[in-house]
């Protein structure tokens, strides 16, 4: 049941919602919402019985484990360390058991490890974390533990955010899930917003992911120079517009419920240093990341060696949320260095010179996402001597593929460039109210479901060779 | 002190990040890299094999272009007698000895490849690759030398004669009039992995209407059809459509094709294919197109056997 099949988004969303706003109750409202992200859950993952038990099997745990620290507060400490392990287990388990086999079968080449096949519960990242910061919040006292069910699943499974959402505060969202109320001009609001997030992900991310992907079926090696750049903004510029559509989606699709679900993105290619940019580039994780690992271990109120110590921690931790493999971890130390470097003299001259700054996150940018998208470590070492061919030769074997993909994809790029501004934020608000807003917005739903179907209808006609 | 240290290690920073730029722009657009023809470029994907045949392939190729002009008006000449359907090995040009050694070369083609052909042997004119995505790998970043491309993405033979593309110098044509206007000696055709999805004996038909056409256009010219390259297994794996199993078919019905037309057929899997039969992984990233650096291994392999 992904948000951008064209089935679900023409066919079972309208009804879902449909239902949503006849139902008479706020309890009603929940329990089809809670209905509805389970179903679809589970039918996304049909393949296998294991993500959606697993799902279920994590509302309740933690849910009963929350109750259990309110109530029994002499014994609240070791509750919390057995649901966080019991929660964080299954993470650690599905992300890294494989990993860990295959280094230990490489590591031991007489024994034949198995090499494990689950696939990895979708989702199974971001409601973990949502779980651990309910029970801490718990833990803290900073929220009552949920008395209600109902409520509970519903805030860890709605389908808005459940596969790869905004991670968000059960106290944020609890009392909106008691009212379950929404307005018409919310639903407005909401559905604008889901149409501008589809085209951001359609329109923009969907086209760009194709000049990734030559750079890739060409082979590292044989990438001249300039299209080594093109290559590597273009996939900088899908990865935001793929990710950040998406979570236009869910604040629209939860604004369309009645919730009013956190911000993800906030022009993050505008930001001045890597610290500024981390603040505004998936924006729920690092807020995540701050208050429950950063925070807790001391932040930066305890000395230079301390708050080096806790910004590694945070780091590696993020590499290691965002993939295993080691070229995940070399990406979370490489922007470690760097925002430990923004720490001192370094950051202060980023501020008081802003062309600098410009010049240094226009280079930055891209080549932190170099470990991310290359698909290891050597290849991304080859990757950046193509980018930087010094005592080779710029050029590649065939001379004129940068002009060749430029025709193609520079107009895309363009526009990707611009829309990665303020710009496009400060047309719409601009021109929000205006009678035209509406047709151009539904022109561009229309749009988007064109190239979606014709994505998807006929493989054989646009799988081509 | 330590303030100091900072400072100094901050402009360390940025003047390694302006030199790497500088010298990157600098190796860009001052040195001479950048403008030499493709000829004499530095190949940096010379495998051990292309060493050997580039010598002697870069001699006779100078020459051998005179014979050209004379050729079209032989094709004529023949073509009132030899009609349709009489291919390669019978044609009996008496122009020059590249000609019958060609004829010579066809005549001695069983279906399959032969792959010990003394090496003095070189195609006298020009070639044409007639091919989709595969086949503009190998325009990019092959090394065929006197060869036309007439490749696109997402060729099939039920698009090849309406497609316009632009052909070396010619600038965008049809197949059709690209094959009026210049005379080829050899003409790969290399089709068949986008027509997987559609009917196989519809396909068939088509491709052997493709053929014939080709021929009525070039009589003379030796037409060599190419089996398609396999997926890799991870590719293939769960796909109904695109795996080697329908390759493989595709392919043999191609083979029979030119078994009953007495053409050439090259199947350069045994290059590139794994114990399974798939391609073999280490040659591709997306499991489709060969990584660029290969391009020249199947052009060797190319000049050896077609």
């Amino acid at each position: 049941m992904s948000l951008t099949d064209p089935s679900v988004l023409v066919g079972i969303l309208p009804a879902a919602l449909l239902i949503y706003y006849l139902l008479p109750l706020a309890q009603l409202r929940m329990l089809w919402l809670l209905a509805v992200s389970l179903g679809g859950y589970a039918w996304a993952t049909r393949g296998s019985a294991l993500p959606i038990l697993l799902l279920l099997l994590q509302i309740l745990f933690s849910y009963y484990m929350a109750l259990l620290m309110q109530h029994q507060r002499s014994r609240a400490g070791l509750y919390y360390r057995i649901a966080v392990a019991g929660t964080l287990g299954w993470l650690l388990l599905f992300k890294y058991a494989g990993a860990a086999l295959s280094t230990l079968d490489a590591a031991l080449p007489g024994l034949s490890v198995p090499a494990p096949d689950w696939a990895f519960p979708v989702g199974l990242s971001f409601y973990t974390f949502q779980t651990i910061s309910y029970l801490t919040d718990v833990r803290r006292g900073t929220v009552p533990a949920s008395t209600s069910l109902l409520r509970y699943g519903t805030f860890l499974a709605m389908f808005p955010k459940l596969v790869s959402g905004p991670l968000v505060r059960y106290g944020g969202i609890a009392p909106q899930l008691d009212a379950c109320r929404v307005t018409g001009e919310e639903i407005g609001l909401g559905l604008r917003r889901l149409i501008l997030g589809l085209a951001a992900k359609t329109l923009l991310a969907d086209p760009l992911g194709g000049l990734w992907r030559a750079a890739e079926t060409i082979g590292y090696d044989s990438l001249s120079t300039p299209l080594a750049w093109m290559a590597l903004v273009g996939f900088s510029l899908q990865l935001y517009f793929d990710f950040w559509g998406y979570s236009l989606m869910a604040q629209g699709l939860g604004q369309m419920l009645g919730f009013g679900l956190p911000r993800n993105f906030d022009c993050p290619y505008l930001a001045r240093s890597m610290t500024d940019f981390w603040r505004r580039w998936h924006i729920t994780l690092g807020a995540w990341f701050r208050d429950y690992v950063y925070i807790p271990l001391g932040g930066s109120r305890r000395g230079r060696a301390v708050t080096a110590r806790n910004l590694l921690t945070v780091w590696l931790l993020t590499g290691i949320w965002h993939g295993t493999g080691w070229t995940y971890l070399a990406w979370g130390i490489l922007l470690f260095l760097l925002i430990w470097a923004e720490k001192g003299a370094f950051g202060r001259l980023l501020a008081a010179h802003p062309h600098l700054a410009r010049v240094y996150m226009t280079l930055a940018i891209p080549l932190s996402w170099l470990p991310f998208a290359a698909s290891s470590l050597g290849g991304a070492a080859v990757y950046l001597g193509r980018l930087f061919p010094l005592g080779g030769s710029a050029a590649g074997p065939f001379p004129g593929d940068w002009v060749k993909y430029g025709q193609s994809y520079g107009l895309l790029l363009l526009a990707g460039l611009l829309c990665a501004t303020r710009l496009p934020e400060r047309f719409y608000r601009r021109y929000r109210a205006r009678p035209w807003m509406l047709p151009l917005l539904l022109a561009l739903l229309a749009l988007c479901l064109w190239r979606l179907l014709r994505a998807g209808n006929d493989p054989f006609l646009y799988a081509q060779f | 002190m330590k303030k100091w240290m900072e400072y100094l290690a901050s402009a360390a920073l940025i003047c390694s990040i302006v030199a790497v730029f500088s010298l990157t722009v600098w190796q860009m657009f001052c040195t001479d890299n950048w403008v030499l023809p493709p000829d004499e470029r530095e190949r940096p994907h010379q495998t051990v094999l292309s060493v050997q045949h580039s010598a002697a392939e870069s001699a006779p190729a100078g020459g051998e272009k005179a014979p050209q002009p004379s050729a079209p008006a032989m094709g004529e000449a023949l073509a009132a007698p030899g009609g349709e359907g009489q291919k390669a090995e019978t044609h009996t040009q008496p122009a020059a000895p590249e000609e019958t050694t060609d004829a010579q070369k066809g005549a001695a083609d069983a279906p399959e490849e032969t792959a010990d052909l003394p090496e003095e042997e070189q195609s006298a004119g020009m070639a044409l690759l007639i091919g989709d995505s595969r086949g503009v790998g190998l325009a990019e970043y092959g090394d065929l030398e006197d060869t036309d491309f007439f490749a696109d993405v997402g060729m099939s033979v039920y698009s090849v004669w309406k497609k316009e593309i632009a052909v070396g110098e010619r600038g965008k044509t049809t197949l059709e009039d690209l094959l009026s206007a210049q005379s080829y000696d050899t003409i790969y055709l290399m089709l068949g992995i986008n027509e997987l999805g559609y009917d196989q004996d519809q396909t068939i038909r088509t491709y052997a209407d493709t053929v014939e056409r080709i021929a009525g256009l070039q009589p003379e010219a030796r037409i060599c059809l190419m089996a398609n390259l396999h997926v890799s297994q991870r590719r293939a794996a769960g796909d109904r459509v695109y795996n080697n199993e329908n390759l493989d078919a595709l392919n043999g019905r191609i083979a029979q094709l030119a078994q009953e037309r007495e053409l050439t057929y090259l199947d350069v899997n045994p290059v590139f294919d794994d114990e399974s039969g798939a391609l073999d992984g280490q040659y591709t990233s997306d499991g489709v197109h060969l990584l660029a650096r290969y391009g020249d291994t199947w052009c060797q392999w190319l000049r050896e056997n077609g």
